[in-house]
């Protein structure tokens, strides 16, 4: 692991902070989302550095979603309140400079690759985070019916 | 009738605190229960409330609430959250249930400054992540600074948000390009990319995804729609601002 990227680590998790302190929250809960950051751009990275960039960002919006899930449930909270400073940086803000500089400098036709990646960038975040609360709404069905029948 | 008022207030508070289209719905349906009425049907989408209750009485009355004016407080849809559970387990006094909403609408916030400040601290913090220095970091905060409060001066007179921020990004786009072309040379890029991070408007898009998921398409879509544009709209301000300054190639 590089400086360059402990940096980033470091930085995910007081992003993440700030966000949290930007719309509000406080207390125990911006411990809780500033190490859920850090770690989900930790994942990020080593998804990054195994090869594909997709994949590690899928696996960091599945562990920053997952946090989110069970942390809201144990604090009894809504899970917006945890998701959302939690994914803040997996957000393609980067990318999304790129595109737009590419538009500006080369025009829409030439910049169908950086306008496809930030796209699918977007579908990943989506699909992260649909995939872990359908998981978490069937667990949570699941465990219910459980404890149904043995009553 | 106060309960259905004392409940759209509920309802109206979470949606422009940033709640889900879902949690609205089923935090005002189960509160209609809470206080006895045979059925609740609540409809919502991002901009207004409707709601038709059946009382013992077999009475059938319905409320609209045009919702407008988002003001993303997190704290408030988990204080709202606590407030209905309450509530479900045992409804207070509607004097009471007044008083609690009105004490979560009313409750401190960030002051002006302390919230550029933190403008400040998050662009800062978000061009180091970028790859960014000091430097980068120095002016990166300065104009996410400058971008609240400008965000803030501009809340009146421009009242449509995808204008305002885009106009704040074409000025903040503005400084960061004249700075670098007329003062301390340093990466651009990561001063700007942080900014994008800071008015990003994240709570929207998650819950476009979280409203779909949950089949309020039509909601996720109008939500979505929004994001996109303001997205758009804050990087063509960012970069168009750069590219007239020629400080991008």
């Amino acid at each position: 692991m590089t400086f360059q990227e402990i940096t980033e680590i470091i930085a995910a998790g007081l992003g993440s902070v700030g966000f949290s302190m930007m719309f509000q929250l406080h207390g125990k809960k911006l411990i809780l989302i500033g190490c859920g950051g850090a770690l989900s751009w930790f994942i990020f990275l080593l998804g990054k550095n195994s090869g594909s960039s997709l994949n590690g960002l899928l696996w960091a919006v599945i562990v920053a979603a997952a946090i989110a899930e069970i942390e809201a449930r144990r604090r009894k909270t809504p899970v917006i309140v945890l998701e959302v400073p939690l994914l803040v940086p997996l957000i393609p803000g980067g990318d999304l400079y790129r595109m737009m500089v590419s538009i500006m400098t080369k025009g829409v036709r030439a910049s169908i690759d950086p306008l496809v990646w930030l796209a699918q960038e977007v579908f990943v975040i989506a699909a992260g985070v649909i995939l872990v609360s359908t998981a978490a709404s069937l667990l949570v069905k699941a465990a219910h019916a459980v404890r149904q029948s043995v009553r | 009738m106060q309960c259905i008022r004392c409940i759209l207030d509920a309802g109206e508070l979470i949606l422009k605190s940033g709640g889900e289209i879902s949690r609205v719905e089923d935090t005002m349906t189960r509160m209609f229960h809470a206080y006895g009425f045979l059925r609740a049907d609540v409809f919502t989408i991002t901009s207004s409330i409707v709601v038709t209750v059946y009382t013992k009485e077999g009475e059938i009355l319905t409320q609209t609430r045009r919702v407008s004016g988002y003001d993303m407080n997190l704290e408030r849809v988990h204080e709202m959250n606590q407030l209905a559970r309450d509530v479900c387990t045992s409804p207070m006094p509607l004097h009471e249930l007044e008083r609690r909403i009105d004490a979560i609408r009313t409750s401190p916030e960030l002051s002006g400054w302390k919230m550029a400040l933190l403008y400040g601290a998050v662009a800062a913090v978000f061009s180091v992540f970028f790859g960014g220095g000091a430097a980068e970091a120095f002016f990166g905060g300065a104009t996410g600074m400058g971008l609240c409060l400008l965000l803030q001066l501009l809340e009146g007179p421009v009242t449509n948000a995808i204008v305002r921020y885009a106009l704040a990004a074409v000025l903040g786009g503005l400084f960061l390009g004249v700075t670098r072309k007329y003062g301390i040379d340093y990466a651009i890029e990561p001063a700007l990319m942080g900014n994008i991070m800071l008015v990003i408007p994240g709570i929207p898009f998650t819950n476009a995804i979280r409203d779909m998921l949950n089949g309020d398409t039509m909601s996720g879509m109008l939500r979505m729609s929004e994001s996109l544009l303001r997205t758009i709209a804050l990087a063509a301000g960012f970069v168009g601002a750069l590219a007239m300054l020629g400080s991008i190639s």
